[in-house]
Order: C-alpha cells, then sequence, then structure tokens
C-alpha cells in the first residue's frame, strides 16, 4: 500500500510526513518541487532529520519531482491515499497571488487521485473558512456547521481555501475527508515555528511597539505536531468520509493569552485599544516589522479586534469522539516559552529584558 | 503634479523602479513586493493628501487600477 503527500517539506506537512511513516507501514511518495528524484527525496530527508530524525532515513520515503500548480507526475501505482497538504499560507496575501496554488493546485490533486484511483483524499483545509463567522451571524461553529462565502469573509487567504475545499469535494468516486487546522502554532517537542507566519508577524510587532491591543476571539489553536498527530489518526479510521473534522487543542486560546504569556516570558507589553494599537503600527512604520503586520488583515478577526469580527467559538467535538487516544500537549507557560525563546533566538524578536527565560 | 506624475515620480525615487511605468505592469512586475505596497500606500497617501486603507492595492494591482484609485479619492478628497 502507498500513500501520497503533497507539501511534505512544509511546517505541518513535514510533520505529517514524519507521523505517516511512524503510525503506518505504508510506502509513502512525496510529490515536491525539485528537479530530480534524488533532490526531491532529500529535500523531504533533509526537513524530517532537523524535527523527526527517527524516521528520516526511512526506506519507505521516496521523493518525486512534482508541483501542484504544474500539473502532477503519472500515477504511481497501488496508491490508497492522497494527503493534500501542499497550500500557500500567507495570510498577508491578496486572494489572485494565492488562488493558483491553493485552488488550482486544489484542483490538480484531486483530477490526479481520480486518475490514479485512489480510493480516498484527505485535504488539510483551515478553520479560517469560518473567519467572517461571527459577522454571518454564528455564535459557535462544529464540524457539522456548513462554511459559506459568508462565514469566509472578503480575505485572500480563507476565501482561496475555502474554494479549495469545495474543489476537494468535487472528486467523483474518490472518498474525501477534510481536516480544518486551527492557527498552527509552534511544535510542541521543541518550539521550532515558522520565520514569517501570522504569530512571528504579530510577537514581531507587538515587541516592536510595546504595546498589544484589547483582543477578544477565542481563538481555536494547535501544535503543529499534534495537528499532524490528529490528522493521520482520522485519517487511518474506516469512518469520517464526506466529513469534515476540526483539528484543534480541546480549549480555545483567549487571544489575550497570546501576549500575557509574552509579559510573563519577560516582554514589557502593555494593553491599549484596537485604534491605539493600529495607530502605534503606523507611527513605527516604515519599519518593515511594522509592515508587515498591517497586510494581516485577519487579525482583525483572528485576535478579535472588535465584537463583530471576533471569532466564533469553534468546537472539535467530531474529532475528540473519533480519536480519544490523542492526547493535546499543553498550551502552557512552557510551551509559549519555547516558541519565544525560538522567535528570539532567530532575531524575530528581541531578548526579553526582565523575568523568567 | 498630476496623480501619474507623483506616482511615476515615488516608484522611481523612492522605490527603486527603474524602466518604464506602462498601465498594464502590475506592482509586482515593478519589483515591489507585498510589504512594499503598503509603505507605497503611505507614502502616495501623505504626497496626495488622501486617504488610503492598507488593502486598497496589492502586488497584483496595475498601474492602471492604481492610477484609477488615487484619481477617485482625489477627487473625492477635493
Amino acid at each position: 500500500m502507498t500513500a501520497v503527500l503533497t507539501g511534505a517539506t512544509g511546517f505541518v506537512g513535514s510533520r505529517l510526513c514524519a507521523e505517516l511513516l511512524r503510525r503506518t507501514d505504508r510506502d509513502l511518495v512525496c510529490f515536491v518541487r525539485a528537479g530530480t528524484e534524488a533532490e526531491a527525496t532529500e529535500r523531504v530527508r533533509a526537513t524530517l532529520r532537523k524535527q523527526d530524525p527517527d524516521v528520516a532515513d526511512s526506506p519507505r520515503l521516496r521523493g518525486i519531482p512534482g508541483d501542484v500548480t504544474a500539473g502532477l507526475p503519472d500515477e504511481v501505482p497501488g496508491v490508497t491515499d492522497v494527503y493534500h497538504c501542499a497550500a500557500s499560507v500567507n495570510m498577508g496575501a491578496a486572494y489572485e497571488e494565492l488562488v493558483a496554488v491553493n485552488v488550482g493546485g486544489t484542483r490538480n490533486v484531486v483530477r490526479y487521485a481520480r486518475a490514479a484511483g485512489a480510493p480516498r483524499l484527505h485535504h488539510v483545509s483551515t478553520l479560517a473558512v469560518f473567519l467572517n463567522g461571527t459577522a454571518a451571524g454564528l455564535r459557535s461553529v462544529d464540524e457539522t456547521t456548513v462554511a459559506t462565502s459568508m462565514t469566509v469573509g472578503p480575505i485572500g487567504y480563507p476565501r482561496s481555501k475555502y474554494e479549495a475545499e469545495l474543489a476537494a469535494m468535487d472528486a467523483g468516486d474518490v472518498a474525501v475527508t477534510v481536516y480544518r487546522p486551527g492557527l498552527v502554532l509552534a511544535d510542541s517537542r521543541d518550539g521550532a515555528c515558522p520565520e514569517d507566519d501570522f504569530v512571528a508577524r504579530l510577537y514581531g510587532a507587538v515587541t516592536m511597539t510595546g504595546c498589544y491591543p484589547v483582543a477578544l476571539s477565542n481563538i481555536p489553536v494547535v501544535a503543529a505536531d499534534h495537528a499532524a498527530a490528529q490528522i493521520v489518526a482520522l485519517s487511518l479510521k474506516e469512518s469520517g468520509v464526506g466529513q469534515a473534522f476540526h483539528i484543534s487543542a480541546p480549549e480555545l486560546l483567549p487571544a489575550r493569552e497570546l501576549f500575557t504569556q509574552a509579559v510573563r516570558h519577560g516582554y514589557r507589553l502593555r494593553e491599549v485599544t484596537a485604534d491605539e494599537w493600529i495607530a502605534a503600527l503606523r507611527d513605527h512604520s516604515p519599519d518593515r516589522r511594522a509592515l508587515a503586520m498591517r497586510l494581516l488583515r485577519t487579525a482583525t478577526n483572528i485576535l478579535g479586534l472588535t465584537p463583530e469580527t471576533a471569532v466564533p467559538d469553534v468546537t472539535c467535538a467530531a474529532t475528540t469522539r473519533a480519536i480519544p487516544e490523542i492526547a493535546s500537549p499543553a498550551m502552557d507557560e512552557p510551551y509559549f516559552g519555547r516558541l519565544l525563546n525560538t522567535l528570539a533566538r532567530r532575531g524575530t524578536i528581541p531578548q526579553p529584558v526582565g523575568g523568567r527565560r | 503634479m498630476t496623480v501619474r506624475g507623483t506616482l511615476t515620480t515615488v516608484l522611481t525615487e523612492e522605490f527603486d523602479v527603474d524602466g518604464e511605468v506602462t498601465d498594464h505592469a502590475t506592482l509586482d512586475d515593478l519589483g515591489l513586493d507585498s510589504i512594499s505596497v503598503v509603505e507605497l500606500l503611505d507614502t502616495l497617501s501623505k504626497r496626495l493628501n488622501i486617504p488610503l486603507a492598507d488593502d486598497d492595492m496589492n502586488k497584483q494591482t496595475t498601474i492602471a487600477t492604481a492610477l484609477e484609485i488615487l484619481t477617485t479619492r482625489s477627487e473625492a478628497a477635493d
């Protein structure tokens, strides 16, 4: 049996790759942007060596050059499951910049899965499809709630991922399961996190301005390794076909806690109104950290800068019911400490001035 | 200075755009990244004394569209 994975060198995809090698005995073919098969395989192994060395040299792993936007290589024989995790997750990009990878890429993967006769497609989406849910009249969201163009709202990233979900569901005989992670945060094992994602930009901006906005959302967050463990565990169940699963820690994170954790870690930050924070970002422009934050229109929703834009409360009851055995790591002070240490070590944020380290 | 003149001057003098600023070129074509586009909006907002939001333009915005936005806002501000 063989599984196919796209996005294997990405932040979530690489952890999904490791988890598939660890939890199954299948061969795993990864479509990677590369010139040759050797280069494709080495790119995946190099990524795994940094975070999952136990499976990095698995003989069951094979990279094949392939780009979701440019068509995929000939069908691999005996594919049972296609995992589609490749996407542009740039929340600051315009819809026009994301549509080719996120929507066109998904259409190509669906076409591939159908041509390969794969029985199952596992599509990694995002809970951002409910980003605008409050304005659309939703108080709370569970796995039976239907995402619509209203719950998605106008911002490029959620729009493109919503259309990608629709494209994934249109897969004919292929049985599709959709996984919607919340805001993906650092790996719980070592605090590894992306260099330029929403969270890195947010901490870059608040440590620069010395203040953070009053934030009303309760955010579904998930550690990257936990997201991968949940997706793989769910994908190995027979049930779940035609269904969406929410991939999140069981408890929502009050948005304010993103900031109070930084204060506990020794950063001197004060809470200001949303308007004052936006003014502070303008005052600090053209510093690129301020400009980068201003690009993130999703912050209005993710943080909840007004009651109308705050995200609806999301539950993940279907996921918890299906895989009670997968425990969430604690999203606590040591966890955020590791995340902040990674950002400080990299120079994304300064070292804290006081408090605990 | 005309709106077109201001836009061309800002792009060539402050954003190091070399070569011709044609109507069908996108800001991406001219070498601006997403962050530079926000900086461009700030600069134009000050120069033309008009309100511009951070999402009024993006990398895929063409010069023709940018001129349309700037002209509409300038007329509204008059």
